[in-house]
C-alpha cells in the first residue's frame, strides 16, 4: 500500500482544497504510481510535522502509535482524504466527523463506491491483496537519541526491553502492524537483535568447544575432517553481526572511521554479554568504542538503521521526521539512499527535512515544498513544474539533485543571502583594491603591497568574488 | 593526469627483489611490508609528489630527495622514525592484479586517499589511461573547461574513446572536492594575469595538465 495524494480541505493551516500528488510525473518510466520516497520541506509551522503525523494517523488509525503527537479533534468532516493504492486500485479515506474515524471511497469500481465500514473493507476485501506487507508502519521521531534510548554497555538485555511490550515474545514482533518510535522503546528492537546475535555467538562458541574436544578425542589425523565439518556448520550458519555490518551498518559507519567488529573471536564469551553486544571498532586502529563514547550522530544511525534492517519492511510506509539531526553534512546527503537500501522491498519512505543537503537528494516532482502565502498566511505547496503547461517530468523548472548545496539553500529554503553582513563589506573592499591596483599611476611598491592583501582577502572570501 | 615516467632508480633493493620473483605470487600486500616505503618514496620521486590522477600535491620534495635513500633501500627509520606524514596512498591501477601480484611496480601509482575511497572506489580504468603507458599523452587526450573548472575527453575522440574516459573524469579527476581545489588554484592565478602577470612566468606545484592546458588557451592568439 503507498499513498497517492492528500487533499486538505480547511485543515489547521493549509489553504482551502491543497491536494498534494504523491505520483510520478508523466514521462517518467513509473508515472501515476506513487512514489517511493518524498521528501517534505518548508519553514518551520508550515505542518511537515503534521502532514507525518496525519499518515501515521491515517495508517494507524487507533491502533498502537503515539496519540499524542496528534490532536484528532481537530479533524473535521471531509477536511482530510488520503488516496492509497493497492496493487492497481485506488482507495481513500475521508475523515468523519467522528474523531479517529474514517470513511472510504472505493475508486477501483467505476462510479466510485462509498465504503460503509472501512476497517471492515481493509480487513477482507483488501487482506489478500495486503498479505504481503510486513509491517504498516514504521516512524522515526525528530532525534531518536534521547535519554529513553541512550545505549550504554551496563544495559542487561532484560532491563532493554519496555515493560509495556514485554509480551511481545520469539517473533511475534514481525507481525506487529505499527512501529511508532516516538513511543517505542527502541531498544526492544535492540533486544530482539542481542537475542539473535548472542545465541549465535552462543552456538558458535559451543561449535568451537565441540571441535577442540572432538581434536582431542580424535587425535591429529581427523583434524582437516573436523575443520570442514566445522566450516560447513559456520557455512549453514552465517554470522548475523557480518549480515548487518555490510548490509546495514558498514556503508555508513564508514564515513565515522568506524566499524563493526565482525570476527566471532572477538566477543566476550556469553555469561559476559552484557558488557557489548554488537562492538564498534575504529576503522584505522580496529580498538573497540564503548557505547558511551560513541558520537551522538553515530548513535542516531545505529539507532535507526539497526531496527531499519531487523524489521525487514515489505510494501511499508516508513516515516522520518528530521533525520539529519546530529550528523555533520558529509553524512546527510548519504541518508535517504542509505535507508532505502537497507530497507530495499518496495517501502514508501516519507523524509521531513530542514536540511539542503538531504533535499539534495530528491528528484523535484519527490519534493513537497510547503510555504506560507504572504497575503493569507495560509499553507500551499509550491510547485517545481512550469504550472501553465501539463505535469510532465520535462516540465520541471527546479531539480535539487542539480543544483550546487548553497544554491539548494537559496532555491529551495529561500534563503535569499550570500553569507553575513561582513561579507557584503569585504566583497566592497576588495571591489575598491581591485580599481586600485589597476590604475595607471600606482606606485609599483604599493601595487605589490595590495595585491598582496588583495590575495589574503579573496581567499577569506573562498574566492567566491564575482 | 599528466604522464608518468616511471622508472625505480633509486628503490633498487625492492626491484632487485620484484625481480627474482619473477611470475611467482608475491607476498600479501600490506603497508607492514618491509619495501612498502621504498615503493611509495619511489613513486612520489617518478610523479613529483603529486597524485597519478588528480595531479594534487600529496608529497613534498624534502620527503623524495636522493639523500633519502642509502644503498637501493628508503631510509625510513633514519629520518622518519614515526611515518613520514605524507598524505596519499598505493593504488593498484589494474585492481585484479592485488591479491597475487599486489607489489608489482608497473601496476602501483601513489594517489590522493580521499579520491581512491570515495571516488575511484572499484571503478576500472580503462588502459588508454594508464598514465605510465608508452603511448600515453594527456594532451591528446583531454581537454579543460576553465569556467567550471572540470576536464573534458578532447572533442575529437572517437566516442568509444570519451565512453572509456568519462567514467575517469566523472568519479576521479572531475570530483566535486579535487574541482574546488582546482578552482581555488586556479582564481588567484587567473587574477595575478589580470593585474598584468604573464602566463609564462608562472610556475606551479600541482595541477600542471589543467594549468598547462589553460595558459595554451589563454596564449593562444586571438584572431
Amino acid at each position: 500500500m503507498k499513498i497517492t495524494h492528500i487533499t486538505l480541505n480547511n485543515f489547521l493551516n493549509f489553504q482551502a482544497k491543497l491536494k498534494i500528488d504523491l505520483t510520478y510525473p508523466k514521462g517518467h518510466p513509473k508515472v501515476g504510481k506513487p512514489l517511493d520516497k518524498i521528501c517534505f520541506i518548508g519553514q518551520s509551522g508550515t505542518g511537515k510535522t503534521t502532514l507525518l503525523n496525519l499518515i501515521k494517523y491515517f495508517t494507524c488509525e487507533d491502533g498502537d502509535y503515539d496519540k499524542q503527537c496528534f490532536d484528532k479533534a481537530k479533524i473535521k468532516n471531509k477536511s482530510v482524504e488520503i488516496l492509497f493504492r493497492v496493487g492497481n486500485d485506488t482507495f481513500s479515506k475521508v475523515s468523519t466527523d467522528v474523531p479517529f474515524q474514517f470513511n472510504g471511497v472505493d475508486y477501483s469500481r467505476k462510479p466510485a463506491k462509498p465504503i460503509e465500514d472501512l476497517s471492515v473493507f481493509i480487513r477482507k476485501e483488501l487482506g489478500a491483496k495486503l498479505k504481503n506487507r510486513t509491517h504498516k508502519i514504521i516512524s522515526f521521531p525528530f532525534s531518536v537519541v534521547g535519554p529513553q534510548n541512550i545505549i550504554n554497555n551496563n544495559d542487561e538485555p532484560q532491563k532493554l526491553i519496555n515493560p509495556i511490550k514485554g509480551d511481545l515474545i520469539s517473533d511475534s514482533y514481525k507481525e506487529k502492524d505499527t512501529w511508532d518510535f516516538t513511543s517505542e522503546n527502541i531498544k526492544y528492537i535492540w533486544q530482539i537483535v542481542f537475542d539473535h546475535v548472542s545465541e549465535y555467538i552462543s552456538e558458535y562458541q559451543a561449535k568451537e568447544i565441540e571441535f577442540s574436544h572432538n581434536i582431542i578425542k580424535n587425535k591429529i589425523s581427523n583434524v582437516d575432517k573436523l575443520r570442514e565439518e566445522f566450516e560447513k556448520w559456520a557455512e549453514n550458519n552465517p554470522n548475523p553481526i557480518k549480515e548487518l555490518a555490510d548490509k546495514c551498518l558498514n556503508p555508513i559507519l564508514e564515513y565515522f572511521s568506524l566499524e563493526v567488529e565482525t570476527d566471532i573471536n572477538n566477543y566476550p564469551l556469553k555469561s559476559t554479554t552484557k558488557e557489548r553486544y554488537i562492538i564498534i571498532k575504529g576503522k584505522n586502529d580496529g580498538k573497540p568504542v564503548d557505547y558511551p563514547f560513541l558520537s551522538t550522530g553515530t548513535k542516531q544511525i545505529m539507532l535507526t538503521a539497526i531496527p531499519l534492517f531487523y524489521l525487514r519492511p515489505k510494501e511499508s510506509i516508513i516515516l522520518f521526521d528530521q533525520p539529519e539531526a546530529s550528523l555533520y553534512p558529509n553524512i546527510q546527503w548519504l541518508l535517504p539512499k542509505s535507508y532505502l537500501d537497507i530497507a530495499p522491498n518496495n517501502n514508501q519512505f516519507f523524509f521531513a527535512t530542514h536540511s539542503p543537503v538531504v533535499a539534495s537528494a530528491f528528484d523535484p516532482w519527490e519534493i513537497v515544498e510547503l510555504k506560507f502565502d504572504e497575503k493569507t498566511g495560509k499553507v500551499y505547496r509550491r510547485e517545481f513544474y512550469d504550472t501553465t503547461k501539463p505535469r510532465n517530468e520535462k516540465s520541471y523548472i527546479l531539480n535539487p539533485k542539480l543544483l550546487r548545496w548553497d544554491s539548494n539553500y537559496k532555491k529551495l529554503f529561500d534563503l535569499n543571502r550570500q553569507g553575513n553582513e561582513e561579507r557584503r563589506i569585504s566583497l566592497r573592499k576588495l571591489a575598491e583594491m581591485d580599481a586600485e591596483i589597476k590604475g595607471e599611476s600606482i606606485d609599483p611598491k604599493k601595487k605589490a603591497k595590495l595585491i598582496d592583501e588583495y590575495m589574503k582577502l579573496a581567499a577569506l572570501l573562498d574566492w567566491n568574488i564575482d | 593526469m599528466r604522464k608518468i615516467t616511471k622508472v625505480c632508480s633509486y628503490s633498487t633493493k625492492y626491484y632487485t627483489w620484484l625481480q627474482g620473483l619473477g611470475a611467482s605470487d608475491h607476498v600479501e600486500y600490506t603497508a607492514a611490508f618491509r619495501f612498502y616505503w621504498d615503493v611509495v618514496m619511489n613513486l612520489f620521486y617518478c610523479q613529483e609528489g603529486l597524485c597519478a590522477y588528480t595531479e594534487k600535491k600529496l608529497c613534498p620534495k624534502h620527503f623524495y630527495s636522493a639523500d633519502k635513500w642509502d644503498n637501493g633501500k628508503y631510509q625510513r627509520r633514519n629520518y622518519y622514525p614515526k611515518k613520514p606524514k605524507v598524505k596519499g596512498e598505493l593504488e593498484h591501477f589494474d585492481t585484479k592484479l592485488k591479491p597475487k601480484q599486489g607489489w608489482l611496480w608497473t601496476n602501483l601509482f601513489m594517489v590522493d586517499s580521499d579520491i581512491n575511497s570515495k571516488g575511484k572506489g572499484m571503478l576500472e580504468i580503462d588502459p588508454i589511461l594508464k598514465p605510465d603507458a608508452p603511448n600515453y599523452d594527456e594532451f591528446l587526450l583531454f581537454d579543460y573547461d576553465l569556467d567550471k573548472n572540470i576536464f573534458l575527453a578532447k572533442s575529437v575522440l572517437p566516442i568509444a574513446d570519451k565512453n572509456k574516459i568519462n567514467p575517469v573524469l566523472d568519479n576521479i579527476i572531475n570530483f566535486d572536492s579535487v574541482i574546488e581545489e582546482r578552482r581555488l588554484f586556479f582564481a588567484p592565478l587567473l587574477k595575478l594575469v589580470e593585474f598584468g602577470k604573464s602566463w609564462n612566468n608562472i610556475t606551479v606545484e600541482q595541477f600542471p595538465t589543467s594549468f598547462e592546458l589553460v595558459k595554451r588557451q589563454k596564449n593562444k592568439p586571438i584572431v
